[in-house]
């Protein structure tokens, strides 16, 4: 995987809480316990923008889900014959 | 922390329905209390749903939001592989055995699905089963929604 490096400016204090984070074995170091929050951000921001898309979606009834549960059936069926050919 | 595995049909149905226990899960995963297995089989199939029904730039979204899951482990093909012999015999559909073998591999306490005829199969004896719902009121201890099937 690549990586960048970027400098982050913190508040002592904030950097003193991950710093303590670390003492108690939460976090092996900083640059775990960044890239840790900045991934919690990024997927609460993307869920926020799902929920707004979605508001007005009507609930799903029976025969819905029923046929999401056949959509996703066919798809699994699909990539199992190129996992299968791949993997054995 | 609580270590579970979501079916594909979780997050698709939490990602579009509001008013779903599958909301609700995605919701408690953000908290981080919850540790998230996912397999590379699974991501597959989520993405390959949304691109057909969603298109693509809904599907790339998606994408980010299931690798930027913070609490999570990964289970690729050459991990989930090595449990496939041992379980094969246990589930009626093949292909519904990597899901099964990922559930092993990254030790996951829960596997949570809608699919019933999954959860009827012999497997059953080995893996903790749970519907969205069931999920939500007695491992989260939340309320949960009244929906069909518990989605």
């Amino acid at each position: 995987m690549t990586s960048d490096t970027d400098v982050v400016r913190l508040p002592a204090k904030d950097s003193a809480i991950i710093d303590h984070f670390i003492k108690v074995g939460e976090f092996k170091n900083k640059s775990e316990f960044i890239t840790y929050a900045v991934k919690k951000a990024i997927n609460e921001v993307i869920l926020r923008e799902f929920e707004e898309k979605n508001l007005a979606t009507l609930a799903m009834s029976e025969k819905d889900v029923d046929k999401l549960l056949t959509e996703i059936k066919d798809i699994r069926k699909k990539l199992w014959d190129q996992y299968a050919y791949r993997v054995f | 922390m609580l270590t579970a595995y979501f079916d594909t049909n979780v997050y698709i149905i939490g990602i579009l329905q509001p008013n779903s226990n599958s909301r609700l899960i995605l919701r408690e995963i953000n908290k981080s209390n919850l540790k998230v297995i996912l397999s590379d089989y699974l991501i597959d199939e989520v993405l390959s749903w949304f691109k057909v029904h969603k298109g693509k730039d809904f599907a790339s979204m998606v994408r980010l939001y299931m690798i930027s899951l913070a609490s999570s482990e990964m289970i690729n093909d050459f991990e989930w592989s090595v449990y496939v012999d041992d379980w094969k015999s246990f589930v009626a559909d093949i292909d519904d055995l990597p899901h099964i073998c990922s559930y092993f591999a990254g030790e996951a306490e829960y596997f949570v699905t809608a699919n019933r005829r999954l959860t009827e199969m012999k497997i059953k004896e080995h893996v903790k089963f749970s519907s969205s719902k069931e999920f939500i009121e007695n491992v989260c201890g939340l309320d949960g929604i009244d929906t069909v099937k518990g989605i």
